[in-house]
């Protein structure tokens, strides 16, 4: 579609801009202010790979449409309450997206087969770890570095809690491994990662 | 709290964070952490530590509708945030409403001389077109009313009038009505230069209380070849039921 070549106005481009997280910090806070253009930059520069994230947690595009639509409307009224030193701006971005996904999900869950959906088998290894080092920010590089010293188990399943909103159950389920031992891998995981990001 | 119960604490606020918490054990959490802000620091804390993993989403470009929704959601609004102004802002904005819809008087006197030969031949008075019910002003991308999008009643029947020049030029302005939700419907060509009426599809006609939103588009001569808009969107609003 042409609407991303529009020079002025507010279409999303396919990909993220990764020209730099300060980019992102800088629109942030102009939307803050009200200027609506750096609003729709913001839109442009993240907004394919949050509808991304949202589609990968809810597996139905109209959910995940609505879903980025509220967060956005989110982002413009809370941007003032971004703060550099609470994380990067985008994985502050991706968790009010994927807050609003994690609570659709859970409220829609009964009504959704959990058979896996065209589309999720470039996804579906759990031993591969989506994160792409190339485009990644220095924060996304250390948290990569740190899941590479999780045992399988763990890194697996945090990297399946987190991209596709499953509970502890249905982790159990598809590891085929009793409840008591999903919940150990992921809080041994989390704890893990929290030492290895504090070192 | 122990130091057993602030560990488990910390823990589920890890697994709240990851998103792995469900049921019953979520509920619990989210009474809990409405209260404790110690703990929603814990939550944030971790959600600094795993957010980054959010890189590594696949980029999934979102249909157009999405922003066109955002924007219209986040606009400033022209009217009908009307119940939370000061008195004299919402009289200023009802005059200015008034002056919109002023087209309709300003249509019937024209309309005086023709029907009054009409009238020579017929003994019916002419019909005026029903008041509108809804309204909805289109920006341009400055946030500068440029089209005035009126409904009737039951929504069955629209009209769309320039509010501003909007300059000459060689693409068509195409209309299209956005349900909440739904892809664009084409309401066919605008006139750069005066009204047109178009008849609403039935089915958004019953959901014309619940926030269709209208954009233009800029498109080939003769309109969008697809059936959805292919050129940039130019102007857009929401329609909001007129306070009567």
């Amino acid at each position: 579609m042409r609407f991303a070549r529009r020079p002025d106005g507010p279409y999303p481009a396919p990909a993220m801009d990764t020209s730099g997280p300060d980019r992102l910090t800088d629109l942030i806070a102009a939307a803050a202010s009200g200027d609506r253009r750096a609003f729709a930059d913001l839109y442009r520069a993240t907004g394919a790979k949050l509808f991304g994230l949202a589609l990968r947690i809810l597996r139905r595009r109209d959910w995940a449409e609505e879903v980025l639509q509220e967060a956005f409307v989110n982002i413009w009224r809370h941007a003032g309450a971004y703060r550099p030193e609470r994380g990067a701006p985008f994985a502050w971005l991706a968790t009010i997206v994927r807050n609003r996904a994690l609570d659709r999900l859970r409220r829609e869950r009964p009504v959704v087969p959990l058979d896996d959906a065209p589309g999720r088998e470039s996804w579906a290894d759990p031993g591969k770890n989506p994160l792409d080092l190339a485009l990644a920010s220095a924060e996304a590089r250390r948290l990569k570095a740190c899941l590479d010293e999780l045992d399988g188990p763990q890194r697996e399943s945090i990297v399946l809690a987190y991209y596709e909103g499953r509970t502890h159950e249905e982790l159990a389920a598809r590891f085929a491994a009793p409840l008591g031992t999903v919940k150990s891998w992921i809080r041994r995981g989390l704890i893990r990662i929290k030492g290895c990001l504090e070192r | 709290m122990t130091d057993a119960e602030r560990e488990e604490l910390e823990q589920q606020a890890g697994e709240y964070a990851l998103g792995t918490l469900a049921g019953d054990e979520r509920r619990r959490f989210e009474a809990r952490l409405a209260a404790d802000p110690a703990l929603r620091a814990q939550v944030e804390d971790w959600q600094r530590r795993i957010g980054p993993l959010a890189e590594g989403a696949p980029a999934v470009e979102p249909p157009p509708s999405v922003w066109w929704r955002i924007e219209a959601a986040t606009a400033p609004p022209v009217y009908g945030a009307g119940d939370a102004l000061p008195l004299r802002q919402r009289i200023a904005r009802s005059l200015y409403l008034w002056w919109c819809l002023s087209f309709w008087r300003w249509s019937a006197l024209v309309g005086v001389g023709a029907a009054a030969a009409l009238a020579l031949y017929i003994a019916a008075a002419p019909v005026a077109p029903p008041a509108p019910a809804y309204a909805a002003v289109l920006n341009d991308a400055q946030a500068k009313p440029a089209w005035l999008v009126t409904a009737d009643r039951a929504g069955r029947r629209i009209a769309a009038q320039p509010l501003a020049a909007t300059g000459a030029d060689a693409r068509a302005l195409e209309l299209w009505a956005i349900p909440d939700g739904g892809k664009p419907r084409s309401l066919g060509l605008l006139d750069r230069a005066s009204v047109v009426a178009r008849d609403l599809p039935a089915d958004l006609a019953g959901r014309i209380g619940s926030g269709v939103a209208f954009a233009v588009s800029a498109e080939p001569p003769g309109g969008s070849p697809t059936g959805q808009p292919t050129g940039p969107v130019l102007y857009q609003g929401v329609l909001l039921a007129i306070a009567r």
